[in-house]
């Protein structure tokens, strides 16, 4: 046991470093000088400023001495300050963090509420239900997020005037957001559950349990939904993950100030400390949710369990 | 009882008939004296299209800051639409004829939100700072020119010295990158990028990168600028600064009156907001730099004059800006716009449209022979010019006038290959000299601009100059500091240098959009092309 949370801790150690030293030498590779970049809104870059940016970036040393300082300092989480924001890098993402959090962990909790009452529903009955909603899925999947918000905002907020477009603050602001990444979100589940509910259903155990006198709901619930549970939970941990640093069209749309839409900036603008610091912080959060989703699985199948210890 | 009830009856009746009569009598008198008495109070929602990293308006040059900061700082002298300087917490000032000595003789009655009185003291602080490079202040800092001293001769007065003459001071004061903030707020502040304390009609209660800003009323503002059409505090009690990068959701906003106004209008939708009878669009043109191609003349086809003045023959500004812009802009007619200072409208018959001149120039210059894709060639080489551009500093609408250019230069058999790239790759290829054409503007009144943008020691990475031009060195060092008249006299010879040497093409004249509802009055503008919030006021 104490061997296997040493293999883990080391596996996330790997895999950080692993993503700093990737993404430290993509950024070092594309073209771009900062602080050129910097000044795009100034049309005059003086030599003093251009001297004392470079120094204060750390650009005048040599690259090899660039990397060992930002994994020193990245071990000890500081990732030093971002170039546009001219504040510390953790500072800024937590700022973001903050935002996104709320519309990511809300858009899952919804499309997780959605995905499961709709498989519930209409996984192996109810035909024409079950076609209608297969095809409404199919329709949620392929249409982009950002006219899905548009269309959302238009219909109940300028139609309406259910939801206000202005503030960051207060629910209000987010329902169409949530609403609009969860959509997507809640029909691939969908499908996802209800193809493993209806194998689940087809197994000679579900036989058995209705012999026993079960009703439809009963099984469904207990004994179905566990097995369905299993494939959606990957699913889940994978999707909460790029919910969190890829909701940047949705951030657009409603005018929210979200990592996705730090992130995109930060690349344009070779904002490397900002840069390095999300794309840690992205590694960090896929590794923490894969072993929390590792977890979930012992509880969901006990047969795992005998298998592990 | 039946007389009893229907007088009962009618008696309502006639008392809404009269209470309606009276709601639309008082309807009128009211909206006749919302034309002319302001009222106080309310909040003014603005959506903008655009956002900023940074507020603080010493280290950074986004104009979005300036547009906020125009609303939360003061400056020392303010200026009129007409360019005219007025005082503001400089009651007055003197300037000696060569422009080397300026004093400023401030205002005793002035305080920070923060309570800290206005002094000398304090100017000369705000100043220095930015003069110090370990404040990493870049155009604040252009804008103040090589100063030699600051001192301040009494607590009121603040005398700034240069050894050669800089004539733009006081214009660059009076921008909100030169805005005086509190000095004790700076001194405890570790980092002012997200906050500012100023003295102006508002406070900024709070910014959020890429989402907003609050500000509030300060009912103890009194030291309005001289430009301004009331004395006393604002009228507004709060204005909340939205950021909306989505245009139909900002557009959206607008028309269903959950907002009171909204900038960057996208030309397609102009129309519809101009015929909204609730709705209207206010338009204020840019001064400074219009839209210009910058033609690179270090290096490619473009070292050739005849090439370039080809160039600008075959380019049609007015039906580009036509195509692209739904008649919201106007077509440039030189490097400069009309609103800027020293503009001299002689300039406009030196350019111009002429096809058949652009293909008699490029036959003189050697490009006779025409290749499959009929663009002209010479020792085998194509005419083809590569035009870099970073599509996130443009509107879809700037893309469109590059595609309209592109197509009738072709005509002159000049293959515009267009070169889209990120901030970083734009930066790359600038620096490293590898375009034949780029382009932008830049909002400023004074004509120093000029400097910043055709001067050798600017040349990127250093500054604007993309054409990369050193023959209008010695006139624009020495219109910097040159008596008012023979300024005005350099800068028309520069501007005519310009356009005869073709060293840009220019395109458009840039504008700030303003679609406001029609409850907002009292809209200014400032003099960078920003509307100024200090005289607005809302009717109910």
């Amino acid at each position: 046991m104490l061997w296997t949370g040493i293999q883990r801790l080391f596996t996330i150690l790997a895999v950080l470093w692993g993503a700093a030293t990737l993404t430290f030498v993509a950024l070092k590779l594309i073209p771009g000088d900062p602080v050129s970049i910097l000044s795009g809104g100034a049309n005059v870059v003086d030599d003093a400023f251009r001297a004392q940016l470079t120094h204060e970036f750390g650009l005048d040393q040599p690259l090899w001495l660039q990397y060992l300082h930002y994994l020193g300092h990245a071990l000890i989480g500081n990732f030093g300050q971002s170039y546009q924001y001219r504040e510390p890098v953790i500072a800024v993402i937590f700022s973001a963090l903050k935002q996104t959090l709320v519309l990511a962990v809300g858009a899952l909790v919804l499309a997780l509420a959605l995905a499961v009452l709709n498989a519930l529903a209409t996984a192996g009955r109810w035909r024409y239900l079950r076609t209608f909603f297969t095809g409404l899925e199919l329709c949620l999947l392929s249409t982009p997020v950002y006219w899905l918000g548009i269309i959302l905002l238009s219909l109940f907020s300028f139609k309406m005037h259910w939801f206000p477009v202005m503030g960051n603050e207060g629910w209000q602001s987010l329902v169409l957001p949530i609403i609009t990444l969860s959509l997507p979100l809640a029909a691939i589940l969908s499908q996802i559950l209800r193809d493993g509910l209806e194998e689940a259903l087809s197994q000679p155990f579900a036989l058995t349990v209705r012999t026993r006198g079960a009703g439809e709901t009963r099984l469904r619930l207990r004994h179905g939904l566990r097995h369905a549970t299993l494939a959606a939970s990957t699913l889940t941990g994978t999707m909460l993950a790029n919910v969190l640093s890829g909701s940047i069209l949705t951030e657009t749309v409603f005018g929210r100030a979200g990592i996705g839409k730090i992130t995109l900036q930060a690349i344009a603008s070779r904002d490397m400390p900002l840069v390095l610091g999300i794309v840690m912080l992205s590694a960090l959060l896929f590794v923490i949710i894969n072993l929390v989703v590792d977890a979930a699985y012992l509880l969901i199948d006990p047969r795992l369990r005998k298998r592990s210890s | 009882m039946n007389k009893k009830t229907n007088q009962w009856e009618k008696r309502p009746l006639v008392r809404a008939l009269a209470a309606a009569m009276l709601v639309m009598a008082s309807g009128q008198i009211f909206s006749v004296n919302a034309a002319e008495t302001p009222v106080q109070g309310g909040t003014l929602n603005v959506a903008l299209g655009s956002d900023t990293p940074i507020i603080d308006p010493s280290i950074t040059g986004q104009s979005v800051t300036a547009l906020i900061d125009r609303n939360v700082v003061d400056s020392l002298v303010g200026q009129a639409e007409d360019n005219r300087f007025t005082p503001w917490l400089a009651s007055r000032w003197e300037v000696n004829d060569n422009h080397t000595d300026y004093v400023f003789h401030l205002r005793k009655d002035v305080t920070f939100s923060d309570g800290t009185p206005l002094d000398a003291e304090a100017v000369k602080y705000n100043l220095e700072r930015i003069l110090d490079p370990k404040t990493t202040s870049s155009y604040s800092k252009s804008l103040l020119g090589p100063i030699k001293t600051i001192t301040t001769p009494d607590a009121y007065t603040v005398a700034i010295h240069y050894d050669s003459p800089f004539a733009p001071l006081l214009q660059g004061l009076s921008l909100p990158y030169l805005g005086i903030q509190s000095p004790t707020y700076l001194k405890k502040t570790q980092n002012t990028s997200n906050t500012v304390v100023g003295s102006g009609p508002f406070i900024l209660k709070s910014f959020v990168k890429g989402s907003g800003s609050q500000l509030t009323r300060r009912a103890d503002y009194h030291w309005g600028p001289g430009y301004a059409a009331h004395t006393g505090p604002a009228y507004l009690e709060a204005i909340n600064f939205k950021y909306l990068p989505e245009s139909s959701v900002r557009l959206g906003a607008l028309t269903s009156g959950q907002i009171q106004a909204i900038d960057a209008i996208p030309p397609v939708n102009a129309k519809s907001v101009k015929n909204n009878p609730a709705l209207e669009v206010k338009t204020k043109e840019n001064p400074g730099i219009v839209r210009v191609l910058y033609l690179n003349t270090s290096k490619g086809p473009f070292t050739d004059v005849k090439v370039r003045q080809a160039f600008l023959s075959a380019t049609d500004p007015a039906s580009a800006v036509k195509v692209a812009f739904f008649g919201t802009l106007k077509a440039a007619d030189n490097v400069l716009g009309p609103q800027t200072q020293y503009y001299d409208p002689s300039v406009a018959k030196l350019g111009g449209f002429n096809l058949d001149k652009a293909n008699k120039l490029l036959d003189d210059a050697g490009w006779t022979a025409k290749n499959a894709a009929g663009i002209r060639t010479k020792d085998g080489q194509p005419l083809t010019v590569d035009f870099v551009y970073d599509p996130s500093t443009l509107e879809t609408s700037d893309v469109t006038l590059f595609q309209a250019v592109q197509f009738q230069v072709k005509k002159a058999g000049i293959d515009l290959k267009l070169d889209p790239v990120d901030s970083g790759g734009f930066a790359d290829r600038t620096n490293n000299n590898q375009y034949d054409v780029v382009s932008s503007f830049y909002v400023r009144a004074e004509p120093d601009i000029l400097r910043t943008v055709f001067h050798s020691s600017y040349a990127p990475p250093k500054g604007s100059n993309y054409s990369h031009i050193s023959a209008l060195d010695d006139k624009l060092t020495q219109a910097v500091g040159a008596p008012d008249a023979q300024r005005k006299q350099l800068y028309s010879a520069i501007q005519r240098e310009v356009i005869e040497q073709a060293y840009v093409v220019p395109l458009s004249v840039p504008a700030y959009q303003l679609g406001i509802s029609k409850k907002v009055h009292g809209i200014s503008w400032a003099t960078n092309a920003k509307p100024n919030f200090y005289d607005v006021w809302l009717s109910h």
